[in-house]
């Protein structure tokens, strides 16, 4: 991949690992999305699409889990989409 | 759409409400062989990646996506999952494609909804686990107090909802997939078993098992495989909110905003006269009158009436679900797109018998993941390029 074709990370965010968390599932993404939006120096606004990676839905006892966490995730009235390959977001 | 991608062949197998003799890979694998001879394809080692359409627990196995590649033929190959719609999973393949990695993608969704014991206790499970759960609402509810909400502010009726039920079965006739085709009354369906109020038994699709694969491929590849490739002209796909409480019940956005996106891509001003037939989701019947107005095809309110003038029959200006939609065939879940995607290429390729419309140049397929859900995605399809 070169010239027009090249993608780059212009931000990250993650939030801390712990046990026991006392925030929801959704909470958590919009830690990560918060603190990864603020390295970049971005609003929501800025985003055209959001890719979602999570682990299986068995692992929460939650069902179509990608939707329960879209807004969560910023992906509010936006393209959304949740890739998995063993829950990889890689993809 | 630039770098323009086209469907160059389908397989499916006969939908069926009971399929206790095959299981979900041996259908899985009837509609590869099916779509890849479709698609003049010399081997399916000329794939180069795959997509598949899958939910966890709808299939009772965890990380489902492990279970995918042997039936069709995509060991050792490029593969993945998502979590939507077939349609979706159509936009996922245009996009591997649109990199220039991957030639021909083929992408796939099932339904083995019969072997599904409580689909309404998993589907409570895609509720919120802290705020909504706990109430134990059935998930049907929430699309009564959606239809509910869409009666009040469009004022259109429980009748034009009736409707519905008696043109998508009437159509199911003339389709060899049907199997829920009937002739019924408005009487008879407003008379049908009470779910959720104003929600009848006849308003709601009633679950079937099939399969669906289809190969697409960039220009130059498709004109190679196929005489008569369908292009795919936009694909546009948004998520709402999850959230009862915050979602945009008037608005209908996810089909709104999907419209809009896949119009800007095709290039499409005007759909009322630019698109010539559509298949829409009617998982309950007020749905399909619900996604005609957000997708822009009638002013608010206006498609009630324009279904009781025939507008939305085969012969009418707007003919929306000739196939007989999820009602008149069956509802396969996330691989409902595949039914819509199924008629959009036998009209476009002007292969659909007896339900073959006269002017089929362009057409819309509109998938909605179901309740709890506010996802959504359009499709379309043409008969010619960009």
């Amino acid at each position: 991949m070169s010239g027009k074709d090249e993608v780059a990370i212009v931000g990250a965010g993650m939030t801390k690992f712990m046990r026991r968390a006392k925030e929801t599932p959704k909470e958590l993404c919009f830690e990560a999305v918060r603190a990864a939006l603020d390295s970049a120096e971005m609003t929501l606004d800025d985003i055209d699409c959001v890719i979602h990676g999570t682990a299986p839905d068995a692992f929460d006892g939650i069902h179509m889990k990608g939707e329960y966490l879209s807004d969560g995730s910023g992906a509010f009235k936006k393209p959304y989409m949740r890739g998995y390959v063993g829950g990889d977001s890689s993809k | 759409m630039s770098n323009s991608v086209a469907i160059v062949g389908m397989g499916y197998t006969s939908p069926r409400p009971l399929t206790p003799e095959v299981s979900y890979k041996e259908m899985i694998y009837e509609a590869a062989i099916k779509a890849y001879h479709d698609a003049n394809l010399p081997s399916h080692k000329d794939i180069d990646g795959f997509v598949t359409c899958a939910e966890d627990f709808i299939e009772g196995t965890s990380i489902f996506d492990e279970y995918t590649p042997d039936q069709l033929g995509g060991v050792q190959k490029p593969m993945h999952t998502i979590t939507g719609d077939l349609l979706h999973g159509i936009a996922t393949a245009v996009m591997n494609i649109q990199t220039g990695q991957q030639d021909i993608v083929v992408v796939e969704a099932h339904s083995k909804l019969s072997n599904v014991k409580s689909l309404d206790h998993i589907t409570h499970y895609a509720t919120d686990p802290i705020l909504t759960r706990p109430l134990n609402v059935n998930p049907h509810a929430f699309a009564a107090l959606d239809m509910q909400r869409f009666l009040h502010v469009s004022k259109n009726t429980l009748k034009h909802c009736a409707e519905v039920v008696i043109k998508n079965k009437r159509n199911a006739f003339k389709n060899d997939l049907s199997c829920h085709a009937q002739n019924l009354t408005v009487q008879e369906v407003l008379d049908s078993e009470e779910t959720f109020r104003p929600l009848t038994h006849l308003q709601k699709a009633s679950p079937v098992d099939g399969a669906f694969v289809f190969v697409l491929a960039n220009a130059k590849k498709a004109k190679k495989l196929n005489k008569k490739p369908i292009w795919i002209r936009g694909c546009g796909w948004i998520s709402d909110s999850p959230s009862l409480e915050t979602r945009a019940w008037d608005t209908c956005d996810y089909a709104k905003l999907s419209g809009q996106m896949a119009y800007r891509q095709a290039k499409i001003k005007n759909p009322k006269t630019q698109i010539d037939f559509f298949e829409i989701d009617d998982t309950y019947a007020f749905k399909e009158l619900q996604h005609l107005e957000a997708l822009g095809i009638y002013d608010k309110g206006k498609s009630g009436n324009a279904l009781l003038n025939g507008a939305l029959d085969p012969d009418g200006a707007m003919p929306t679900n000739v196939s007989g939609g999820t009602l008149g065939v069956g509802t396969f879940h996330d691989a409902s797109g595949g039914l819509r995607t199924v008629e959009m290429i036998k009209q476009l390729r002007g292969e659909a018998g007896p339900r073959q419309l006269k002017k089929a140049n362009t057409g819309l397929a509109f998938s909605w993941r179901g309740v709890p859900t506010t996802s959504g995605i359009t499709v379309i399809y043409s008969r010619k390029g960009a």
